[in-house]
This record gives structure tokens, sequence and C-alpha cells, in this order.
């Protein structure tokens, strides 16, 4: 008999557990932010920079590079913790989440010593280039380029949608390094391109919710050292493949909407119907499942991994559920409703789109479970 | 899955596929009982309460097997709570109701009854304001009046007026847990049943072939596979946390709804992907499909176990929510 994908039920640990005791107790005593509906939405360099004293950002590096050399389910625990208060997370986000791994698997001893303990310390912040104007879902067919020269390279192009990239430091970018061929995925490299270079142009782009948190980058003749190619050189593909399992595996893939459901249930706590009593119980078995499965996918990249089918499946159900999460609350909602729920409301409507396209798409996600079923 | 845990599955399955064909589910719903099925089930002692009946009953559900072992299951879990040791021998059927006690004799009605038409023996739960009690009556001894469910399954309404062939006095609140476990045994079946679609599927695409090639190269179709597998996994992890039967409130509100959600889509798929040929009797797809739109709505659908969840989670504060859900684990 056929068996599907399979998520084996996993334990948090005694320490990861007191952990969260701890998370608590710190955003217990934050102030200055309103909860955001969309954790994409929510960036504060302060704020990363107290969860950096705490020793939470980095927190599965080894020690030698700032890190806290603690597990992937005890970093679970601190990234689900903030996601479901709605912290202002975004600034760091990126580098804790894949940028760091990308150096520590790939990169030279010399940039994991540059890099990695001033991202620990919250002083690093990175952003992702990977689409460009003409290559989303397609990523082997970016056109941004590099040439040889004199100790580097020159690197000319455009990467879009990148988050983050008008106040952070470094933009880590798959460029072509050397013409396309027929093997379409051969000739790519990441470069650590640093965002104040003067010959990097970031342009903002203002979403649909008003926010110009994405944007476009320019790249003339922008010279990168041989030190900041990450690897090899022409390895770019197979770096980029194994961040997906990181990039795509998190509670950040079905928690964007839950201060939603949190503001929600403060709504209808005086006389909640019978319908929105059913409405949130529903929520509620749909976010406790999908987080077994989501801490499922974490034991297996702590016990070295990669789940990247699994990552895809757990993304691809956690986004449509948060796309429905604002549409059923919406059916059964009191008629008036407090300015700080159509607040919290609204940013999740005016988010939701990009919660199927961020990350990978949710054709190309289910394109990845089609080919872990044996149909492609 | 441990190596011990598989073993007993393998165990399970092969028992299944060797004396659970389709052949045998069709007779069944023809009136023919499955003897030899629950001779070997009951030989192998998987019909009494223990560690493996929960994996026994996704077994079950893939398999469509015909017969109350759910029931039979559940029966003997509140004849040990109950305090008696006695296993049960024979196959046996499950009810509870308000019944009236006049000397020795039960009366009252029970309907929904699961095979009726073919177990030779029912444990009635009687419950009343103060206490429980378990009444183990012979079918021979009571009027039945058949009727099935959309599978074919007996659900069959009976009207007692006899004397048990053995009484007990339950733990009260004893309805509570019959609800749980009966919940948490659909819950189970409904997993498995949705696994052996997601495989029945994947293989028809696969082999279909339309405009010369098999109808799984299609993305329309890939896609919706996808989309099938993502409610399977879905289903077979919420199993887990009530395979063992005795799962709290929580988890059983959790199973229950979630994976009865799981099956109306994964039904719909499966019969958009098997086109005409899953729209028969003939093709055994129908043995699954017919039995989640029943499963689903037994012990309580979507909506009553929602609606528990619900209310149970308003009785805290929004701020507490989150708690909740990682105190769920």
């Amino acid at each position: 008999m056929f068996q599907g994908l399979s998520f084996e039920p996993v334990s948090l640990p005694a320490e990861a557990e007191q952990l969260r005791r701890e998370v608590r107790d710190f955003l217990a005593k934050e102030q200055g932010w309103f909860p955001n509906s969309d954790f994409n939405a929510g960036e504060s360099a302060a704020f990363s920079q107290r969860l950096a004293e705490r020793g939470w950002i980095g927190m599965t590096w080894p020690k030698q590079y700032g890190g806290g050399d603690r597990s992937f389910l005890e970093r679970y625990v601190v990234t689900e913790e903030l996601l479901a208060a709605g912290a202002p997370v975004g600034a760091h986000w990126i580098a804790d989440r894949q940028s760091g791994p990308l150096l520590l698997k790939f990169g030279s001893e010399a940039q994991r010593e540059k890099f990695l303990p001033a991202i620990t310390r919250g002083e690093y912040f990175f952003s992702i280039g990977m689409s460009e104007p003409d290559t989303g879902s397609d990523l082997a067919s970016i056109r941004t380029s590099a040439e040889r020269t004199d100790g580097g390279w020159i690197l000319n192009g455009s990467k879009i949608w990148t988050s983050g990239a008008h106040h952070n430091h470094f933009l880590i970018a798959l460029v072509r390094t050397e013409p396309p061929s027929d093997n379409r995925h051969a000739g790519m490299s990441q470069f650590i391109v640093d965002l104040k270079d003067n010959n990097v142009t970031v342009t903002g782009i203002k979403n649909l919710a008003g926010e110009s948190d994405f944007n476009q980058v320019f790249f003339d003749d922008v010279f990168i050292p041989d030190d900041h190619v990450v690897g090899e050189p022409g390895n770019g593909w197979a770096q980029v493949m194994s961040e997906l399992a990181y990039e795509r595996s998190g509670p950040e893939r079905f928690l964007s909407a839950f201060r939603v459901v949190v503001e929600f249930m403060e709504e209808i706590k005086d006389e909640p119907t019978d319908e929105q009593m059913a409405v949130l119980g529903r929520l509620v078995s749909h976010i406790v499942t999908l987080r077994r499965m989501s801490i499922s996918v974490a034991g297996m990249l702590e016990a070295g991994g990669t789940p990247d089918t699994e990552a895809a499946l757990v993304k691809d159900v956690g986004n449509a559920f948060e796309r429905m999460v604002p549409e059923m609350i919406r059916a059964c909602a009191p008629n008036n409703v407090s300015p700080r729920f159509a607040r919290t409301f609204q940013e999740c409507v005016l988010h939701a789109p990009s919660f199927t396209l961020r990350g990978g798409t949710q054709e190309i996600l289910r394109g990845v479970i089609a080919r872990g079923l044996g149909l492609r | 899955m441990d190596q011990e845990k598989q073993l007993i599955k393998d165990t399970i399955e092969r028992i299944l596929d060797d004396h659970c064909t389709p052949g045998v589910v069709d007779a069944a719903e023809a009136g023919t009982s499955p003897e030899t099925l629950w001779q070997h089930l009951f030989d192998n002692g998987l019909l009494q309460p223990g560690d493996h009946a929960g994996q026994l009953l996704r077994s079950c559900g893939s398999r469509a097997v015909p017969a109350p072992v759910s029931e039979t299951i559940i029966a003997g879990q509140l004849l040990v709570q109950a305090g008696h040791e006695e296993p049960l021998e024979a196959m046996t059927t499950l009810a509870m109701a308000a019944m009236s006690e006049v000397g020795e004799i039960w009366k009252g009605e029970v309907t929904n009854v699961a095979f009726a038409n073919i177990a030779p023996q029912i444990l009635v739960l009687h419950n009343d304001m103060n206490r429980s009690k378990l009444g183990l009556f012979n079918m021979k001894d009571l009027e039945i009046t058949s009727a099935t469910n959309m599978a074919g399954e007996s659900r069959a309404s009976i009207a007692i007026d006899a004397k048990p062939i053995k009484t007990v006095n339950a733990p009260a609140r004893s309805s509570g847990d019959v609800m749980k476990r009966g919940a948490s045994s659909r819950a189970l079946m409904m997993a498995g049943a949705i696994e052996a679609i997601l495989g029945l599927t994947v293989e028809y695409a696969t082999t279909r072939q339309q405009f010369g090639r098999p109808i799984s190269k299609f993305q329309a179709v890939q896609q919706q596979l996808a989309v099938m597998a993502g409610e399977a996994a879905v289903s077979m992890r919420a199993s887990d946390s009530v395979i063992g039967l005795d799962a709290n409130i929580t988890d059983v509100a959790i199973a229950k709804s979630r994976i009865g959600e799981a099956a109306g889509k994964v039904s719909d798929i499966a019969h958009q992907v098997h086109g005409a040929i899953g729209y028969t009797r003939e093709h055994r797809l129908n043995h699954l499909t017919r039995r989640l739109w029943c499963w689903r709505d037994e012990y309580g659908g979507e909506r009553y176990w929602q609606q528990i969840l619900g209310r149970r989670i308003c009785q805290s504060s929004a701020v507490g929510l989150w708690s909740r859900i990682t105190a769920a684990g």
C-alpha cells in the first residue's frame, strides 16, 4: 500500500519548554510595537538587537561563531513564540533563518568569522536576491551575471522583491558566473553584496498594503571580491536548493494570520454564538495539526535530514490555511467590531495574497509534492 | 515508526490483505458475515483492547473492513474499566441509550447500531444521572429493524425488552468515554481510508493513459493529487494523537473534525481523478469513499466537535489562546 509523506510525532524537549517561558517573560516586558498579523509586516532593528542580547539569533550555530549550539527544536520554540505574539522580527529573520546557515554550510572560514558573529549580535541583516523582473518561479532563468576580473567579479543586473534591502546590510544574490548551457542549473554562484556599495541602487516598491517593504536592487558594475563569493563559484544552484527546507519549514508558514484569530476571540468573548465557537474550534483544529507537522519537520532537520518535500507540504497546507483565516472569520464576525480588530483583520487581508506567493508559490510547492508522489 | 509498531502493522495488514478482499467487502454488503476474517483477527488477539488497537482501526479503515471491530474493542475497554476481567469471546456491537429497568429486564430503544445483522451480541451502556450500567445481550433476544448507511454497512434500530446475559456497573460518565472513543475510532478509520485512497488514486493516475500519456503527467491532475497528499498527511498526523483510544477531549475534537474535513476534500479529488470508472460499484474506490461520507458523521460530525472545542477555548481568554495551542503539543 502506498504511504504518503510521514510526519512522525515529535515531543519538544524539557529545555525547549524552559526556553518558552523565558521568551514569554521577555515578550511580557516588551512595548512600543503593535502585534502584526503577518510576520513580514513588522521590523525593528532595535527589537532584533534586544533578541540578540538574549542569544536568540543564530541559536543553532556553533558557539565559536557567536551561536548558542542549541537544537532546531529550541529554535523552533523561540520563533513560534515570537510569531504568535506578532513581534517585529523582520529585520533579522532572513539572516537567522537562511543566510547564516548558508554560510555555515558552504561559506569559507573567513566568511563565517566575518558575518556570523555580527548576525548573532543583531548588527548585520541580510536580504535574499533571487527573483528578477523576468525570473520568478523559474529561478534558473536568471540574467544577473558577473564577469571575472582581477581579484573578483564585476556584477551587473537587477534583483526584485528583495524584502528589507532598503535598510539591510547585505544581500546574497544568485548570479550567473558562466553563460547558460544545456545544463540549466550549472554556472551560477552566490555573492555577498554590500548594499551600501556606491554601485548598488535600491528602489522601494510599494506593495498592495501600501508598505514599501520590498525593493528592486540594481547592480551597475559592482565589484565583488573573491572572498565575497559563497563557497565555490558554480555551486550556486546546489546552495539555493539546500536553503529551501529551512526557508519553507518554519512556523511562519501557517502563523501569519494568527493575530486575527486572537482578535476575533477577543471580539466575541462576551457572548460567543454557536457558529462563532465552531469557527474558532475549526481554526484551532487546523493550527494545532499544522504545528504538530511543523515540529515534526524541525525534528527531521535536527536529525540532519533534508525534508524538502515535507517542508513544501507543510508550507502548502499552511499557506492555504492562512488565506482561509480572514475569510472564515469574516463570515461570522460581529456586525460592529473594535478598531483594534479592524486594523489587524485588514492588515491580514491586504497581506494575504502574498502568503501563497512568497518562498515558493502554491503551484510550485504542489509540483514538489507531486514529485514526491512519483508523478514527475 | 519504530520496529515493533511496524511489525504489528505488517501483521495486521497481511491478515487483512488475505481475508478482507474487495470481494469480501461486497459480499458483506449483500449480507454475508466476514467470519474467516473475524476468526483470524480474533485468533491473533487483535480484538482485545491493547496498544495495537489504534493501528488496527487505521488498517481496517484502509481495507473497508465490514465488521464491528471498533465496537468490539470499545466494548472490551468499557468492561475492563468497569472491573470486569473476562474478555469478550464473540463479535460484539455497541450502543448507548437511556433504558428503563423492570426487574431484570431492560427496556428501551437504540438506533444506528453497527453490524447488528452479523454480531451475535451487543453491549448496551445505560446511563442515568447517578450511575452507568453495562448490559450484554444476545442479539437473538432482541427485535432488530434492519437498515444500512450509505456504505452498505448495517446500522439497525433495536427494540430492547430482554434480560442481559451479563450486567456490570460502570464508572459514571461512561457515555463521555463512548463518544470520545467512538469518535477516535472513526477518526482512525477515516485516516486509514484516506491513505488508501491516496495510493489508489496515484496508481490510477500513473496507469490511466489519455492523449498519449498517463494522466498523472497533466499539471491539473498533479496539483489535485498534491492537495490530496496534503490532506492525507494532515489526517495521519491528527490520527496519531488519538491512536491510544484514550485521548483527551481536545485531541479527539481536533482529530475527528479535522479528519472529517479532509474526508470530503479527499473523496472529491479521488472521484474527479478516477473519472467514470471510479463512479461504479465495480471499482473499489466506492468502498472507501462511501465509508468516508458515513464515518465523518458518526459519533459527531465536524460541526459538533468544532463547537465543543470552541466552547472550551472560549472559557479562557484570548490572551491565553496561544498557550492552549502549545499545551496541546
